[in-house]
């Protein structure tokens, strides 16, 4: 349970606030590469952390991210031609390079100097693994890129699924990082026979011990929990996931041990979720929970492509099922009580949806009852406030940021002997891809 | 004309105004009760008072209101599993009686005792009289449930309905206890399914009734009387029931053979309220398409409203104005939830010039205020605890000029 003066710490992103700027310092995935698929294509409405930007594409392939309102009068750049490395206002026809610089004014007299002293705010981009990242920070020269495995990837042998949702970031990621709820929303009408051997996620075991008890550490990144049950008489099943700076989860499942998630603020209210895994893009997606994979154009759960995109603000990576539909439930298939749709009855990512949206849409943590299954988000909470509130008193720089390899860890879920705790007996697999990459530099 | 003070006092309901609590003394109809058809049925979201519930049939049959927010990290329970004697969670799987017992909190570790310490709010929920009511308010003084017509006779005898209405309920109450309106904004209708046309003309030759209020144990009734040929009045009276409840006078035949109608208005928040329509006949099932016009409505599937609404300007059509009813808004209902919804969310008494005829209003006023004040003194306010003071019905007569005010009221009480 939290206060409203640290829940407001907590949630609120935008310019000026302790959680935004603490976001600020890091790099973020923005968009995906494939939004802005060309040269001089169409630009993308962006918002990021309650800034309304501008993403285009120049000529020469750079990547600009931009204020969106033209700095002359307000206009929005979004209808700019994108034309001969700049994004001209369709207004006065002013325009801007990809670092914001004006470079073209035709509307002034030719011996003005106004060009000079206007410039619209612009932030640093590159791209990496099929994301353009963005720096919005205070520092001349930008921290390095967090080494996330599935974001290091040649093409082809990542995938980046993603899906918005309609709620404060917070509640969201901390839906991530409580990977108990898997046992109940998304697996509660499954049983442990339907499980085929060789088990090799160790699924039955969730399925047979619905409850779990729960170890937490902090980390360098972040923090790591624990997440342990029986399963067989000598032996216990843990998950072991991680919480990094500043969004992101790790959650275990063996065939997604080196995927991350990313939930992006875009504003208080609504945010960006990004999966990325090391699977073969060309697989065909995995099955979801059952029920309709797509209702009225839409994906019901993760988008592929941005092609069904629309170019509002919150118009990209837009799943079926949401508040105004009740996530598409089908009290029938809940009455059933088959398979990953029995349990909710919701199709799709609507489940998670549905369940962290329906607190509200900045969740007020003042009359929740937490319980052992939810140490990890309580200490999840604790991290980030407590270093936003470094950064902001102190300048202490936030955790993970000038240490890119820390991001090389994974999560984990395996079977231990009884009374061996998970969190350490685990750390090789966890850095395993740093040490490979260390023992490759010799 | 109320102060800014007064018209806040009275028309905000949230847990812990004034007027909220004087409210939730009462037992207040919060769905119909062919909502939740079967034991087991999909729940229903219910915002009463601005306290936003679910409400669903156990296994039983009982129904349970409970808290819309899940205790333990506050997903809805709206999309819960109703199953065993419980609404389940689907997010962890923690389970809630109709009394918000935990029964089973199946995400936390075997040996835990947490169960037992956490319970989601729950009210007393009841069917009666197609409705399932509510009590929200202290436990120690909770009343009978009101022993209204409509639920002392069969259900064939009865039709029920409820919509939303995007106002303040005190502006619904205020257009129930206002019979002069009906001379205007509902001139020139076709003959209803409810009113006598011989007393429709009646309504519509005098324009300007006389009105008078009696105070009553379920509140008052007030009889407006209109000038009726040779020496008659035409007597309307409309018993106003405690807290928001109007019978609406009407009909044909002997009193006990007429169909009554009538509405409640709940709050659903601040802004928007819940009318609860009710017709019933004592003496004989109703006819397929009988009862009040607005249990004939079409609603907008999820939110209840009215397909005529407001962002279509109620379907008005001017030539219609012009040429044949007094609005060009077709239904009766819609009629009164234009003028209703058109004061604004709340309606800014502090502006209004009420006269003779606003009388009712006013009275009803005062005894939301009394309520109001007592609240804030500590005092407990007047509220009708015997179940048997609810049975009133409506007054439609011609009568000799002779008969007094007083003696029509006597043709009210009824035991039904």
């Amino acid at each position: 349970m939290l206060s409203k003066e640290e829940n407001e710490l907590l949630t609120r992103v935008g310019p000026g606030t302790p959680m935004g700027d603490l976001m600020r310092e890091y790099w973020m995935p923005a968009l995906m590469s494939e939004e802005l698929a060309a040269p001089d294509c169409e630009p993308v409405r962006l918002k990021l952390l309650g800034e309304e930007l501008i993403a285009f594409r120049a000529t020469n392939g750079d990547v600009g991210i931009i204020q969106n309102s033209c700095p002359h009068r307000g206009a929005s750049l979004f209808y700019g031609r994108n034309e001969e490395d700049g994004l001209r206002c369709v207004y006065h026809g002013w325009k801007f390079d990809v670092r914001g610089n004006c470079v073209d004014m035709p509307s002034e007299p030719p011996e003005s100097q106004f060009i000079n002293k206007v410039k619209a705010a612009s932030y640093r981009t590159q791209e990496r693994g099929g994301f353009v990242w963005v720096y919005m920070g205070s520092r001349e020269t930008p921290p390095p890129l967090p080494s996330l495995i599935a974001n290091m990837q040649p093409e082809g042998a990542y995938t980046i699924n993603a899906y918005y949702t309609e709620c404060n970031w917070m509640q969201s990621l901390e839906g991530d990082y409580d990977t108990s709820h898997v046992s109940f929303l998304h697996a509660g009408a499954r049983t442990p026979e339907e499980i085929e051997e060789p088990d090799v996620t160790f699924e039955k075991y969730a399925l047979k011990t619905r409850w779990a008890r729960h170890f937490v550490k902090d980390t360098e990144f972040g923090c790591t929990s624990g997440n342990n049950r029986p399963a067989e008489e000598d032996s216990t099943y843990w998950r072991v996931a991680h919480f990094l700076f500043p969004f992101y989860a790790m959650i275990p499942a063996s065939f997604r041990e080196k995927s991350f998630i990313a939930v992006v603020p875009m504003d208080d209210e609504n945010s960006m979720r990004w999966h990325v895994s090391c699977r073969d893009r060309s697989e065909p997606p995995r099955p979801g929970f059952g029920g309709p994979v797509e209702v009225d154009g839409l994906p019901t759960s993760f988008h592929r492509d941005a092609s069904k995109n629309g170019t509002g603000w919150y118009d990209r990576f837009k799943i079926a099922g949401n508040a105004r539909n009740d996530y598409l439930i089908d009290r029938e298939a809940q009455r059933r009580r088959q398979g990953g749709l029995g349990f909710s009855g919701i199709p799709g990512r609507g489940q998670d949806n549905g369940m962290t949206e329906s607190m509200g849409v900045i969740y007020k943590r003042d009359q929740e009852h937490l319980g052992v299954t939810d140490s990890g988000i309580i200490r999840m909470r604790r991290r980030l406030a407590k270093a936003a509130i470094a950064l902001r008193e102190d300048g202490t720089p936030p955790p993970g940021l000038d240490n890119p390899e820390l991001y090389m860890v994974q999560s984990i879920s395996t079977v231990l002997p009884n009374g061996v705790n998970g969190i350490e007996a685990t750390l090789d697999h966890q850095w395993a891809n740093l040490r490979n990459v260390q023992l490759a530099e010799g | 004309m109320l102060s800014q003070q007064d018209n806040e006092l009275i028309t905000r309901t949230a847990p812990g105004t004034p007027m909220g609590e004087y409210l939730r003394r009462f037992w207040i109809p919060a769905l119909l009760t062919r909502e939740l058809p079967e034991p087991d049925c999909p729940p229903v979201r219910v915002k009463i008072m601005s306290e936003e519930l679910v409400a669903f049939r156990d296994t039983n049959g009982d129904v349970g209101l409970v808290d819309n927010y899940c205790p333990h990290r506050r997903a809805s329970l709206f999309f819960g599993r109703n199953e065993e004697c419980g609404i389940r969670c689907v997010y962890h799987g923690w389970k809630f009686d109709i009394n918000g017992d935990c029964v089973d909190m199946p995400s936390e570790p075997a040996e835990s005792n947490f169960k037992e310490k956490v319970k989601i709010k729950a009210y007393p929920a009841r069917d009666w009289g197609g409705f399932i009511w509510a009590y929200m308010g202290p436990a120690e003084l909770m009343p009978e449930l009101p022993e209204v017509g409509y639920a002392a006779v069969p259900e064939s005898h009865r039709r029920v309905s409820r919509r939303v209405q995007e106002s303040n309920f005190v502006q619904g109450i205020e257009g129930g206890i206002d019979s002069s309106h009906i001379s205007y904004l509902h001139f020139g209708l076709t003959p209803t399914k409810r009113d006598d046309p011989a007393n429709q003309s009646l309504s519509n030759r005098d324009g300007a009734p006389h009105f008078t209020v009696k105070t009553t144990d379920y509140g008052f009734v007030y009889g407006a009387n209109r000038e009726a040929e040779d020496d008659k009045y035409y007597w309307r009276l409309t018993p106003f029931m405690l807290p928001f409840f109007t019978i609406i006078p009407g009909g044909t035949g002997s009193p006990d053979e007429r169909t009554y109608s009538g509405h409640g208005w709940v709050p659903m928040d601040d802004d928007n309220c819940w009318m609860f329509t009710y017709s019933w006949n004592a003496s004989r099932p109703l006819r397929e398409d009988e009862g009040h016009s607005a249990s004939f409505l079409d609603l907008e599937p999820r939110t209840m409203r009215s397909v005529v609404n407001k962002d279509n300007d109620y379907g008005i059509d001017r030539e219609v104005q012009r040429t044949q009813t007094f609005t060009g808004i077709k239904d009766i209902s819609v009629q009164d939830a234009s003028i209703q919804e058109s004061m604004g969310a709340i309606c800014d008494r502090t502006k209004e010039h009420l006269g003779t005829s606003d009388a009712p209003i006013i009275a009803m006023r005062r005894i939301f205020l009394k309520a109001c004040r007592d609240i804030m003194e500590g005092e407990e306010p007047v509220v009708p605890r015997d179940g048997a003071t609810f049975r009133v019905r409506s007054v439609a007569e011609v009568l000799d000029k002779s008969v007094t005010f007083d003696e029509t009221t006597e043709r009210v009480p009824v035991g039904v």
